[in-house]
């Protein structure tokens, strides 16, 4: 069986997505290892994994090795403005209702997909940080038991969900499980551990005699809920126009790939409704209560910072420190990020669960309906 | 300014395009047919124009005595709106039977996340509104093919504007001024929103003049009509996050603090005219 290795490998545009990693290449191998060991098709004359979609799902490679600072990235390397580095302890998510239906009759409206062909309801929870690559199900006939069409191309969609006792737990450690359980009581499909450092107070760099008061060391644990549907989307394997290369079709000669890919930066955006805004942590590390180098911050204490008047957790605004010294240009005054036209995203926890709830994509930078419910 | 016209430039041309391809199906091919209606603007319905007086969320009693803005061009799109919520049943059964099945659309992503669904009517004229007015003026005129609509976009561009009701000063979009009242502390203020290349920073300048999946439920395939629309603005939620005190720190000019383009007041601004919800309303103007 032959597997691309871009599958696992986001190929965003945005050329930072491309950087390959040893250990992503081993654990894609793996993976196909673990993917193609259960193949089997009704069709007998096939080879093996014939009409068969296997679906995976990634945190890529930022899962590992986090958002490092470098004060000159390479083209295209992520980093945050303001000069912190992110870790991830730990990524839970909750997938499933993975289904494939026959495409929809007007491309201009991506949302509206053909009818049901297979669903897998899961649901799935899995640790993005622990695993790179985790393999979820096959799609080895349409529902009722008939062959997948190669001749066709489905429309992939998938659900992010709140987390239930009845999720199927893959790869999760025992010490996953205070973490599940908080995800459950409190209904949400992402729970995330970052880690964020930051260098000490430099006055020529930081430009603000405010940040001597922040912390250097933030642990900020963050989640949110409801049920997002990611619908019908695009395949970059298929082409680069976003319209014609949506959908997965199984292949007569071995076995198709459909990878879920989770773009780990989107909670740190400072702009909705765009790809690939500048990433921050000063909104979020000025709320942290308390006072020392090492602090700790969660959801709530977002809640009451306003993202057109970003303030710290005893109400001073949050200078822009732009710490790069290309690629950014400092604003003046007090930082406020840009709903960008969503109306009733006021607040920093609203604003990073909103748009984190438009992470998912498929097989690399394929864009999906994004369906909030 | 090449940047500033090519996209609006782009959509019109597009949208002809459309139009004309869809009107030769009128044979019977496609089964659309051609509508040609009027756009009218105003303020929010209320017995009387003049000043607008509200509160904002933090706190500020605010008098609008001008609030104006320049609209247009304006199209008409088949994507479903930008929304946080999941909508009721009651808006589930009412569009039934597709969005029962599938749920109501809400943000889906292509190059902005927003989507390019169908173009399928505008308006490209361009005029300033006056939103302390009731009385809706005529916008422009419009045409567009017999489809539904659920939502519009309006673009808020500058140049060339209002050649009915002249433009606003300093190549400005919007044009604010009152008082706002918080503590016994009374703030006057007069603000003059860009929307320039400054403001736009790194992101295309088109991106920050245009207001993307407003709700418009406008079915432009009513048998026998070309129903006349209405658009109406709600100036209020503009300065809904405004902090007013930032302004009174600097000395008055004149009798008045003018909003300055780094000031807080000024994103609020900037965010509020650009809310796709609870700003523009839509409709099929009753006669």
């Amino acid at each position: 069986m032959s597997i691309s290795a871009r599958h696992f490998t986001p190929s965003q545009p945005h050329s930072q997505r491309t950087k390959k990693h040893p250990f992503l290449l081993l654990s894609v191998t793996a993976a196909a290892l673990l993917v193609s060991a259960g193949c089997g098709t009704a069709m007998t004359s096939d080879p093996p994994g014939a009409r068969t979609i296997a679906v995976a799902i990634t945190g890529e490679d930022t899962a590992a090795a986090g958002f490092p600072f470098k004060a000159s990235p390479a083209d295209g390397e992520l980093v945050l403005v303001d000069g912190w580095s992110l870790s991830f302890k730990r990524w839970l998510t909750v997938v499933g209702n993975v289904r494939l239906n026959k495409p929809g009759k007007d491309p201009a409206q991506q949302q509206l997909v053909g009818e049901l062909v297979a669903q897998q309801a899961g649901p799935f929870v899995v640790d993005l940080v622990h695993q790179t690559v985790t393999p979820l199900f096959k799609f080895t006939a349409a529902t009722g038991g008939t062959a997948l069409d190669t001749q066709t191309r489905y429309a992939f969609s998938f659900d992010l969900l709140p987390a239930t006792s009845a999720a199927q737990k893959i790869g999760l450690d025992t010490a996953a499980d205070a973490a599940f359980a908080e995800m459950t009581q409190k209904g949400w499909s992402n729970y995330v551990e970052v880690v964020a450092t930051h260098a000490p107070y430099d006055a020529v760099r930081d430009g603000n005699a405010a940040f001597m008061n922040y912390p250097t060391t933030v642990n900020f644990k963050l989640g949110w809920g409801g049920t997002t549907s990611y619908l019908n989307c695009s395949n970059p394997d298929n082409g680069t126009d976003e319209v014609s290369n949506r959908g997965v079709a199984p292949k007569q000669d071995g076995e198709q790939m459909a990878n879920i890919h989770m773009h780990l930066d989107h909670p740190f955006w400072n702009k909705l409704n765009t790809e690939n805004p500048p990433m921050r942590f000063d909104a979020i590390a000025a709320r942290a209560p308390g006072t020392g180098s090492t602090r700790s911050v969660t959801m709530t204490d977002l809640s009451s910072s306003l993202v057109t008047k970003l303030t710290d957790a005893s109400g001073k605004d949050v200078p822009d420190r732009a710490v790069l010294p290309q690629g950014y240009q400092r604003v003046a005054g007090a930082l406020s990020y840009d709903a960008n036209g969503t109306s009733g995203v006021d607040t920093l926890d609203k604003f990073i669960a909103f748009s984190s709830q438009a992470m998912a994509h498929l097989n690399g930078e394929g864009l999906c309906y994004v369906q909030r419910k | 300014m090449t940047q500033q016209r090519s996209w609006p430039a782009w959509i019109a041309c597009t949208g002809i395009a459309l139009l004309c391809s869809l009107s030769v199906g009128c044979d019977g091919t496609t089964g659309l047919r051609r509508s040609s209606f009027a756009l009218y603007a105003g303020g929010i319905a209320r017995p009387d124009s003049g000043p607008l007086v509200f509160d904002n969320a933090l706190g500020f009693h605010i008098t609008l005595q001008t609030a104006r803005i320049a609209v247009g061009p304006v199209y008409w799109n088949v994507a479903p709106p930008l929304t946080l919520n999941r909508p009721s049943l009651w808006q589930r059964a009412r569009s039934w039977p597709l969005a029962a099945l599938i749920g109501t659309a809400i943000a889906d992503e292509t190059q902005d996340h927003l989507g390019g669904g169908r173009i399928i009517a505008q308006v490209t004229a361009r005029a300033i509104v006056n939103t302390l007015s009731p009385e809706l003026t005529l916008l422009g005129l419009g045409d567009g093919v017999s489809e539904h609509a659920q939502t519009a976009e309006l673009w808020l561009l500058p140049e060339d504007a209002a050649k009915q009701s002249g433009t606003l000063p300093g190549s400005a979009v919007a044009q604010l001024e009152g008082q706002a009242e918080r503590s016994g502390m009374t703030i006057p203020f007069t603000a003059l929103l860009p929307l320039d290349a400054q403001m736009a920073g790194a992101e295309p300048l088109q991106q920050l003049r245009s207001v993307r999946r407003v709700p418009a439920n406008i079915d432009f395939g009513a048998e026998g009509t070309n129903p006349d629309l209405e658009l109406r603005i709600d100036p209020r939620p503009w300065l809904n996050y405004a902090d007013f005190s930032d302004l009174a720190a600097r000395p008055l000019e004149g009798n008045t603090h003018p909003v300055l383009h780094d000031d807080q007041v000024m994103r609020v601004l900037q965010a509020g005219v650009r809310q796709s919800q609870g700003v523009y309303f839509f409709a099929v103007r009753k006669r």
